[in-house]
């Protein structure tokens, strides 16, 4: 239980020092590398063993390496945000129940209470002590979504949930694995209360692997450095890194600043306000402060998030401001102070819902820190300047495949458009920013899951529009093959991600049951329980990210260019772009501007003010005012990442 | 008589020729500028040089690196897709990956066809082959006028799980043969006939956007050949998979000899000349200006991957060598970041303005850089002496660029960089071995390219493997390889059964289907039956996991799946150390597949009969900088006067007009009978 007090983390020391290098540069140089390598190699096995489709080929999956005292050192390059921003907080809670002197080699914790882990249910977190010569030296940690974990629904997603009991089984710090081996007899209490228990234990296997080989790898590096040098190293990577952040801070001018961001709604009481996310953030010298005590009451129904969810969606959206300070570790986490409020809901306790926290709570926060960090960075990096962007849908469907002759859950994210950038168009076809997850082909899940695909394409005219548009959403589109139990566990159909500078929302999302029939069913981003008949269509699209700069300010080639990839109608070039095109020949893609009747509508358009608000195609009325020093191009982009990526990125 | 097989690899700076007489073992060597944009007049030329003549060939064995090249330079023609209706934005939307969570700021390459271009079409197959809507004729007929009106030279034809159910993409191809003449079509179910829609796309298009190029080049070469250099035999064309087709057969599927050249290297020649010197496991180890290649070989057979990027968002999924390319080489520049970390590259300075030494303008400190102050590169004797450089400017740019930030001198600079640059390597090699569960230990590592050797012993030690193999020609690797590879072609057919539903006789006569089909092909190529090796292999995997292995079908007719499945389980116990205890859940044949190689002459290494002495090897030594000593006095040999047989203790450097071979303190070496240089590096 956390108590009433408001908790703040990070800064542990008022003013820090420059600390310099205490090692060989090279050996440094080495360990770096090698610890993020060992997390990519534990992710990458995970890929290709586990079971899951959503883990095997969708990446919901995430390794990390942690000092005994619970300090992140690395994660993997293509691991989720959501997942190893709350290793931190995770391994501390951890030892609230397992204390480290009871810790043995060959050891393995797991645990998937959403208050210890910092998300949902499903995130089940596996640690290992990695012991060298008897020594405690550090914890492997690996996380993977497990796409069912028991509860009435099947996929454990429940927006209707006013609690925990309402969502999957609640597993406190176990000692899972001793000696290595499964305790068979605690996972089968686990897995009598989940379903495709089978699979999962595919899913686990790969996990516990991941972990053996970051304790072994590690192992390796104590037996060839001895292990002094790696535990300075663990403290050497937090200081580079800190240095890096400092010579970002110093060349920063000290302010306020402040937004907030909407979910639709609390589903479980109807007729309330929307709920709202509010953050100011605070940077005086080295010192940053995000005080999150602002934000609404946690809400009755499945949105909010423990605590680590908030940490996790801060440090995403600090890290995307200071990109080239990858990986996150706690070289950055020491210097971050988040303030949260217990009871609010961006820091939900025990016994409130979480399933829905990261479409709700992780995305709200995640982007309420990126609009602050684009204030901050204004001046200084307008490149880091970035709009809204496509959040989080989760569509369970569970089914009998009769052509299979087995039971299923379809646990299928949403694709979108991401933000603009100041310097170009927002990327299409995109996660959210928190995964850094892969499409699951449409061809494996009708092979496992009773569906039949019959759309996967953009939604034209769906994004932000802007000076830099932002990125077009997907819709997917597909038959019903067999009865089935859906849950839509989603936000933004309301609340669309924020434009800025005079750049327009992108889009929001829907999934409508049988549409343009009689049966036409508008489900929106929040159904339980829905009953899918044999021969149902769904039709499912996502938002579209933001975009930034008055889309009359567009260059009218880009408008051409966008109309003839059929991105865009030609009624929207008109309308929000005041670029009138002439059709000559579609079939030779013969378009042309007509650059006459461009100047005297966009003439006619200059007083014309877009609508003001909060909902797709609207001008955000705090967005707008945040704006980049200068437009740069992309080759003034700096500095990038400097970490080794694995081979062939 | 028709004594002589030839190679020739077509780099982007030389064109390299070598022809190996199968009786004597006779060798002879041309290396010319390549000629662009026609490249058969640089054939021609280093032909002439070898003095090789047609007449007298039996064989002539071909690098296509032009499908190579047509994809990374953007140079295809301009291609179209045509594909089911719905699914328009699977080419552009990919798996929809991102670099890292954090670089907002990045962005994948544009994908090769526009969206403008995507063309669909009514029709429908189901994931079990069913046909969901019949295949819309007026469609394709609408999608070639539009295709003619817009200049479109080659279409791809990708429809929705099509590999179930071919007929759609067939019928396809005959309207748009009809209403198209001369436009070049490629239908996924001939290039990639699997799961994965945006793969099997991705492949299928990158075939299509080369398949008119590789036509016409393989034509002009026909034609050179023969007008030319009157040779009218067999030409052969190598593969991504370390083999080699018939020129019938890359026209028809250029996709099939993407990154050929160094494949052929790594398998050819590396792999090859690895065996020879008695390692039958060998880390291939490639690096040039640019870019430096690692492929692994295992017991003899190269590592094999089914995803192969060309570009970050362009896979080629086609079975090829998994050949991992990291950016460090000769011109990759050392630069010190803002928390006071020294990092190598990515950026490369290339071959204009190059290394600081080239005296072109480049002020940047490179890897050649370092090489040349640690005194490893003779700098009188760069290119054999073919090229003049400065290493007064080389110690400029690591003093000004790296040492005065430390307060270093130029050496000492140039010592840490080389260090960041070879743990770099070594982590990178270091990665794809022991995440394929194999201890690095016990691999040789053969370097080859201008600048393996110069990191190959540091490298070995680092890793903890003991043995360096240096054969005789590392500036000819692809060219050599060419010479030592087969004929190889790769079938496949889809099931997607679970094991409790197998039919075995479909099961079997889907099999004979293969065999039959490979058979067929490889007596199309002229080989005779005793010369046809066919392997039966099936991708299993359990029920829901969602990547599969490839493992060997037993001889005879499949009657169950036991032997398979234990075949199966022990390769994901060799490569993750773990399993699920057997029958657990069931096991699924996801689709069988027949390697079908056909075996022709290759010449072997000629064994070497050079006496002198090392004294007659000796060159003036120098003061050169090693890892463990710092600068010592050095024994400098030139290769081609080391004697067969002949041993010495590092340090040295052997210096030939290629490369230069950096031996460091503590090893042994031996010249084998075959001109090998074998280096023994102690822990």
């Amino acid at each position: 239980m956390a108590d009433k007090e408001e908790i703040k983390v990070g800064v542990k020391e008022e003013l820090r020092e420059i600390k310099e290098l205490k090692m060989d540069l090279i050996t440094f140089e080495v360990l770096r590398n090698a610890f993020v390598s060992a997390c990519y190699e534990g992710s990458t096995s995970i890929e290709q063993f586990a079971y899951h489709p959503v883990v095997g080929m969708g990446r919901d999956r995430s390794n990390g390496i942690l000092t005994v005292d619970g300090g992140l050192v690395a994660h993997g390059h293509t691991d989720a945000a959501a997942h190893y921003g709350s290793f931190e907080d995770s391994l501390l809670n951890l030892f609230k129940h397992i204390p480290k002197e009871r810790m043995k080699p060959g050891d393995a914790y797991m645990f998937s209470d959403p208050y210890e882990v910092g998300s949902h249910v499903n995130d089940t977190h596996l640690f290992k002590p990695i012991f060298y010569n008897g020594e405690l030296i550090a914890f492997a940690c690996t996380v993977v979504h497990w796409p069912d974990m028991g509860g009435p629904l099947p996929g454990t997603f429940n927006p209707e949930a006013t609690s925990c009991y309402a969502e999957g089984v609640r597993i406190p710090p176990i000692t899972l694995f001793k000696n290595n081996q499964l305790d068979e007899e605690l996972f089968g209490l686990w897995a009598a209360n989940i379903r495709q228990a089978v699979e999962r234990r595919g899913d686990l296997t790969s996990q516990f692997g991941s972990a053996s080989l970051l304790e072994k790898r590690v192992q390796d590096m104590c037996a060839k450095y001895g292990p002094e040098t790696v535990k300075l190293a663990f403290e050497e990577q937090f200081n580079y890194i800190e240095r890096l952040l400092y010579k970002e801070l110093d060349e920063i001018e000290d302010g306020e600043w402040e937004f907030d961001d909407y979910g639709d709604q609390d589903v479980m009481a109807p007729g309330k306000p929307p709920i709202r996310v509010h953050c100011k953030l605070t940077k005086k010298g080295r010192h940053l402060t995000f005080d999150w005590t602002g934000s609404d009451p946690a809400p009755i129904g499945s949105w909010g998030g423990p605590r680590g969810t908030c940490l996790s969606a801060n440090y995403l959206g600090f890290m995307i401001g200071f990109p080239h300070l990858f990986p996150l570790n706690r070289g950055i986490t020491r210097n971050v102070e988040i303030i949260t409020k217990p009871g609010t809901a961006v820091h939900v306790v025990y016994p409130s819902a979480t399933t829905g926290y990261c479409s709700g709570a992780f995305d709200k926060v995640e982007s309420v820190t990126i609009a602050l960090m684009s204030q901050m960075l204004a001046e200084s990096a307008p490149w880091r300047v970035y709009p809204g962007s496509v959040s989080l849908t989760n569509l369970c469907i569970g089914a009998y495949n009769p052509r299979t002759r087995k039971g299923t859950v379809q646990y299928t994210f949403s694709v979108g458009g991401e933000n603009a950038r100041t310097f170009k168009d927002g990327k299409d076809f995109i996660f959210m920013r928190f995964a850094n997850a892969k499409t699951i082909p449409q061809e494996l899940e009708e092979r496992w899951f009773p569906i039949l695909y019959t759309r996967y394409e953009a939604v034209n005219d769906w994004c932000g529009h802007g000076k830099f548009r932002g990125g077009f959403p997907v819709v997917r589109e597909l038959d019903v093959l067999a009865e089935s139990l859906m849950t839509i566990h989603g936000d933004r159909e309301v609340y669309a991600p924020y434009g800025i500078a005079g750049g327009l929302n992108g889009g929001t999302g829907k999934l409508i049951v049988n549409p343009g029939t009689t049966e036409e069913n508008n489900v929106g981003m929040y159904a339980t329980g829905i009953k899918l008949k044999v021969g149902d269509h769904i039709w499912f699209s996502q938002s579209g990210g933001g975009g930034i700069g008055d889309p009359r300010e567009r260059d009218p080639e880009l408008v051409l260019k966008d109309v003839m990839d059929g991105w865009l109608s030609n009624e929207a070039a008109r309308k929000f772009y005041g670029v009138v095109i002439d059709i000559v020949d579609e079939e030779a893609l013969d378009y042309r501007i007509d650059w006459k009747a461009t100047e005297k509508l966009r003439a006619e358009m200059k007083d014309m003010q877009f609508p003001e608000g909060r909902g797709a195609h609207q001008v955000h009325p705090v967005g707008k005012n945040i704006k980049p020093s200068w437009y740069p191009t992309p080759e003034q982009v700096q500095p990038h990442i400097t970490v080794s990526r694995p081979p062939g990125w | 008589m028709q004594h002589w097989v030839v190679g020739t690899d077509v780099g982007g700076t030389f064109t390299d020729i070598i022809g190996m007489n199968i009786e004597t073992g006779e060798q002879r060597l041309g290396k010319v500028p390549t000629t662009p944009p026609t490249y058969f007049d640089g054939i021609i030329n280093g032909l002439k040089k070898a003095n090789l003549s047609g007449e007298e060939t039996q064989s002539f064995r071909h690098g296509a690196t032009v499908s190579t090249n047509a994809v990374e330079e953007r140079k295809g023609v301009k291609t179209a897709l045509i594909t089911t209706e719905g699914f328009r934005d699977v080419l552009g939307g990919g798996r929809a990956e991102r670099i890292s969570a954090f670089e907002l700021d990045w962005d994948p390459p544009d994908i090769i066809i526009p969206r403008r271009d995507v063309l669909t079409v009514r029709e429908r197959v189901g994931p079990w082959g069913d046909v969901i809507i019949p295949l819309n004729e007026d469609d394709v007929r609408l999608a070639a006028r539009k295709i003619r009106k817009r200049g479109i030279e080659s279409v791809a034809v990708v429809y929705m799980d099509s590999f179930m159910h071919p007929e759609h993409e067939m019928r396809t191809r005959e309207i748009l043969q009809e209403e198209l003449p001369g436009v070049d079509i490629t239908i996924s179910y001939d290039v990639r006939p699997e799961m994965l829609e945006f793969e099997r796309t991705s492949t299928t298009v990158l075939n299509a956007y080369v398949a008119p190029i590789m036509r016409k080049y393989m034509a002009g070469l026909m034609q050179t050949a023969k007008t030319q250099w009157n040779y009218s035999g067999p030409i052969l064309i190598t593969t991504g998979t370390g083999g080699v087709i018939g020129i019938d057969e890359a026209i028809k599927l250029p996709a099939v000899t993407f990154h050929s050249s160094p494949v052929s290297g790594a398998v050819g020649f590396a792999g090859y000349c690895g065996a020879m010197a008695g390692y039958e496991n060998v880390i291939a180890f490639e690096t040039g200006g640019t870019t430096n290649n690692v492929s692994m070989i295992y017991k003899g057979t190269p590592a094999m991957t089914r995803e192969w990027k060309i570009l970050w968002n362009v896979p080629c999924c086609l079975p090829s060598v998994d050949t991992i390319y990291m950016g460090a080489g000769g011109g990759s520049v050392g630069w010190v970041d803002k928390g006071g970390i020294l990092n190598v590259g990515p950026h490369s300075q290339g071959a204009v303005p190059g290394p600081a030494c080239y005296g072109q303008g480049g002020e940047e400190a490179t890897n050649t850089d370092t090489q040349i102050v640690l005194g490893r590169i003779n700098p009188d004797y760069f290119l054999g002496g073919d090229m003049t450089v400065y290493p007064e400017l080389s110690r400029k740019a690591l003093k000004e660029k790296i040492g005065d930030k430390y307060g270093w001198t130029a050496e000492e600079a140039a010592a840490n960089m080389y260090m960041v640059a070879m743990t770099n390597l070594m982590l990178g090699i270091r990665l794809q071995t022991v995440s394929r569960g194999w201890d690095p230990r016990d691999f040789a590592i053969v370097p080859y390219g201008g600048g393996g050797a110069l990191y190959a012993c540091d490298i070995a030690r680092e890793v903890g493997l003991s043995t360096v193999i240096v054969p005789p020609l590392p500036g000819y690797a692809s060219a050599f390889g060419a010479l030592r590879v087969d004929v190889r072609h790769e079938f496949v057919q889809p099931i997607f059964t679970l094991e409790s539903q197998l039919d075995y006789d479909k099961l079997n006569k889907a099999m004979d289907d293969l065999i039959k089909k490979a058979i067929d092909t490889l007596a199309k190529e002229g080989i005779e039956p005793k010369n046809m090796v066919l392997q039966r292999l099936a991708d299993v995997k359990y029920w829901s996991q969602a990547n599969h292995f490839t493992v060997e079908v037993p001889p005879g007719k499949i009657e169950n799946l036991e032997i398979i499945t234990e075949r199966f389980i022990t390769a994901m116990r060799a490569k993750y150390g773990y399993v699920l205890p057997p029958g657990y859940v069931e096991t699924e044949v996801v689709n069988l597949r027949v390697v079908a190689t056909g075996i022709i002459p290759k010449p072997d290494l000629p064994k070497i009969t050079r006496g002198g002495s090392l004294k007659e090897a000796a060159k003036q030594p120098r003061k050169v900088w090693f890892r463990d000593s710092g600068f010592v006095d050095t024994a400098i040999y030139q290769r081609e006067f080391l004697p067969i047989g002949g041993t010495f203790e590092g340090p040295a450097i052997v210096e030939q007009p290629d490369t230069t071979i950096v031996i460091p303190p503590r090893t042994h070496s031996k010249i084998d009978q075959y001109g090998n240089i074998i280096i023994k590096v102690e822990k």
